[in-house]
């Protein structure tokens, strides 16, 4: 450790990377540092100023002790989980029809793709509540117009608009992976399981799904992350009565301006996030033993 | 030069087989018969329809007309995985992610053999390749040559009818690829399977197959045994493929085609023709001997194991390749040198019409 900040010292081999060090420094890891205190500490403030921080555990104790809280990480993880296993139900097939496409139609489907990520979050939020949003929303009038229901659908504004708004929202991220993935497969392995007797499903099952694994746990570390942390999606679509973690941090923070709270929860947000991140990315690497091994086994 | 299968009905009869891509026809009407237990090479350059033709017998590609057979079955019939085919893919196409047993272990899964039969037949099979040590590995972790065994192995192990390999020894480096030519010979030998190879290179057409196939053009221009292949050339194409060769212009008139130095060659063609002189069927003479038909001066020489392979340029402008032992007095020629030139054995000669 000191002997790589000697090094950084020295300015030897780092320099190029000292500009975005600093950048990230000031404003990334030092308010982290702050804020993640603010969870540990009685803090007393004096015309805007804060004038006393003493250490304490009382504040994550207080949530700890919570079933409420609790709660809602639990309805966070789950969510995103949810919205996560979607996007790999409706990215996968996406991405093994690149595999299976032409060159134009490789091109059309990659456009489809990113096009939706050219817009912003909050406006593809906002068009899921003209879909589906009150009677004359859409999916209700056509539905009505149709005969299939008598009364109109009550999906904003609940858990199930808030599922399929995210899983819609964080699509692309799946998906792209996926695609890189698929871009390297080679056809001769196809063919080699086609020749020893697969149909085109077991091919699909034994070979491209497996070889498709780094992609898979890229494409859940991106999705689960941001469903985990958004507060956009939630608010918009769940109506502002919809709670899970990030949101809960939100409002804590910004609204009732519970700051120590607020911390508390950014701060299980983030452990848990990377408890995820490292699950997912052990899954991954168990998974592909086959990319590393080397010399004898 | 008897290249037709003879015998009973053959165990692979390929006839009329036709494939386009386009405005390329990258097979014209082939036909071919393979008896059972015969190695046969398709050997051509590339581009030759070869590997089109391999891919039409294991179902990856569909040929636009003809039929292929085996043992008596229509094979354009079935589906890619039905075929009674194994395929050792250029290359090896050996999955990544699966072990050594697992990628071998495959074809039986897919044919829903119990487990328990699965791993016996395995074992078996990898200790035929001698592989047995490896079977926990990943493809990653072996060399070219135990990948080529596991390929070998995986298609060997659903017992297929025909064996068929494309460029199989591409990726082995030349000192491991001969030892492994004679090695999987014998074991198919051994196995009395009937297998293709499909190669550019002509020594390992020389060295595996029963017949070797020439293509060029999408056509199959000779089917014969190695030596009819190399000695006995049907056209100027299959004698410079395969083989280094001398084309020499001569004439011909009463059914005789006269080269320099008096050699006489029975022929049935009259006019310009060409003669195929092998560069072992000249002799190198001192270059005021009567009986040389050429007069020359060596241009190079390089030195190839037991022999030395020379250019030698006519006072004509004709440029011969010329071999001679390098024990023998001419095995020591430097550039320069004048020498006589002339045809050792009439008999070994082939005479093409000029045209073709």
């Amino acid at each position: 450790m000191l002997d790589v900040l000697a090094r950084f010292a020295n300015g030897r081999g780092f320099w190029p990377a000292i500009p975005a060090v600093a950048f990230l420094t000031v404003l990334m890891v030092i308010p982290l540092v702050l804020l993640l205190s603010f969870g540990f500490s009685d803090i007393v403030v004096a015309r805007g100023v804060i004038v006393s921080q003493d250490f304490t555990l009382d504040h994550l104790t207080k949530i700890l002790g919570d079933r409420l809280y609790l709660l809602t990480f639990q309805r966070s993880i789950n969510l995103s989980l949810s919205v996560t296993a979607l996007c790999l139900i409706f990215g996968f097939p996406v991405a093994y029809l690149y595999l299976r496409s032409g060159t134009f139609a490789r091109r059309a489907i990659l456009i489809a793709v990113i096009a939706p990520l050219l817009t912003s979050g909050i406006v593809r939020t906002y068009a899921w509540i003209v879909i589906l949003g009150g009677q004359r929303g859409i999916v209700n009038r056509t539905l009505l117009d149709l005969g299939l229901i008598d009364a109109p659908l009550r999906i904003l504004n609940t858990h199930w608009a808030v599922l399929i708004g995210m899983t819609q929202v964080h699509l692309p991220l799946m998906i792209l992976p996926l695609i890189a993935v698929m871009t390297r497969h080679d056809k001769a392995l196809d063919e080699a399981s086609a020749n020893l007797g697969a149909s085109r499903l077991q091919t699909l099952r034994h070979v491209i799904l497996p070889m498709s694994v780094p992609g898979i746990g890229t494409g859940a570390t991106l999705v689960f992350t941001l469903s985990y942390t958004t507060f956009v999606v939630p608010q918009l679509l769940g109506g502002g009565n919809y709670l899970n973690a990030a949101t809960m941090a939100f409002e804590q923070m910004v609204y009732s301006l519970e700051w120590s709270k607020g911390a508390v929860t950014s701060t299980l947000l983030l452990v848990t996030c990377i408890f995820f991140i490292g699950l997912f990315t052990w899954a991954s690497q168990a998974a592909t033993r086959w990319i590393r091994q080397e010399g004898v086994a | 030069m008897d290249g037709a299968y003879v015998g009973l009905a053959p165990f692979v009869a390929i006839d009329g087989l036709t494939k386009r891509f386009g405005d390329h026809v990258a097979l014209a009407d082939c036909a071919l018969a393979i008896g059972r237990g015969e190695i046969v090479t398709l050997l051509g350059p590339s581009g030759c329809g070869k590997t089109t033709l391999l891919r039409c017998i294991a179902g990856f590609t569909e040929p636009d007309a003809g039929s292929i057979a085996i043992d008596d079955a229509d094979t354009l019939a079935l589906p890619v995985n039905r075929r009674p085919v194994g395929v050792v893919f250029q290359n090896y196409a050996l999955f990544p992610h699966m072990t050594v047993a697992a990628n071998i272990g495959y074809g039986l899964k897919m044919r829903g053999v119990p487990k328990g039969e699965i791993d016996r037949r395995v074992a078996d099979i990898l200790a035929l390749v001698s592989l047995s040590e490896l079977k926990d590995r990943y493809p990653i972790a072996l060399s070219g040559g135990q990948q080529q065994r596991v390929a070998v192995a995986r298609a060997l192990v659903v017992e297929p009818k025909l064996l068929l390999l494309d460029e199989a020894f591409n990726a082995l480096d030349a000192k491991l690829r001969a030892g492994m030519q004679a090695e999987l010979r014998k074991l198919i030998k051994r196995l009395g399977m009937t297998a293709i190879f499909v190669t550019h290179d002509q020594d390992e057409a020389l060295a595996i197959s029963d017949r070797v196939a020439v293509m060029g053009s999408g056509r199959i221009a000779q089917v014969a045994n190695p030596i009819d292949i190399y000695d006995r050339p049907v056209s100027p194409y299959v004698a410079q493929f395969v083989g280094t060769s001398n084309m020499l212009a001569a004439r011909a008139a009463g059914g005789v085609a006269t080269l320099p130095g008096g050699v006489k060659l029975p022929t049935s063609y009259s006019g310009d023709v060409q003669v195929l002189v092998r560069p072992q069927n000249f002799e190198i003479l001192d270059a005021s001997d009567a009986r040389a038909g050429w007069q020359g001066r060596v241009t190079f020489g390089r030195p190839a194991g037991a022999i030395v392979e020379y250019e030698i340029d006519a006072a004509d402008g004709t440029s011969f390749k010329i071999a001679a032992l390098r024990d023998s007095p001419a095995g020591h020629l430097s550039a320069g040198t004048p020498v006589g030139l002339a045809v050792r054995d009439a008999s070994a000669c082939v005479v093409f019409e000029a045209s073709a």
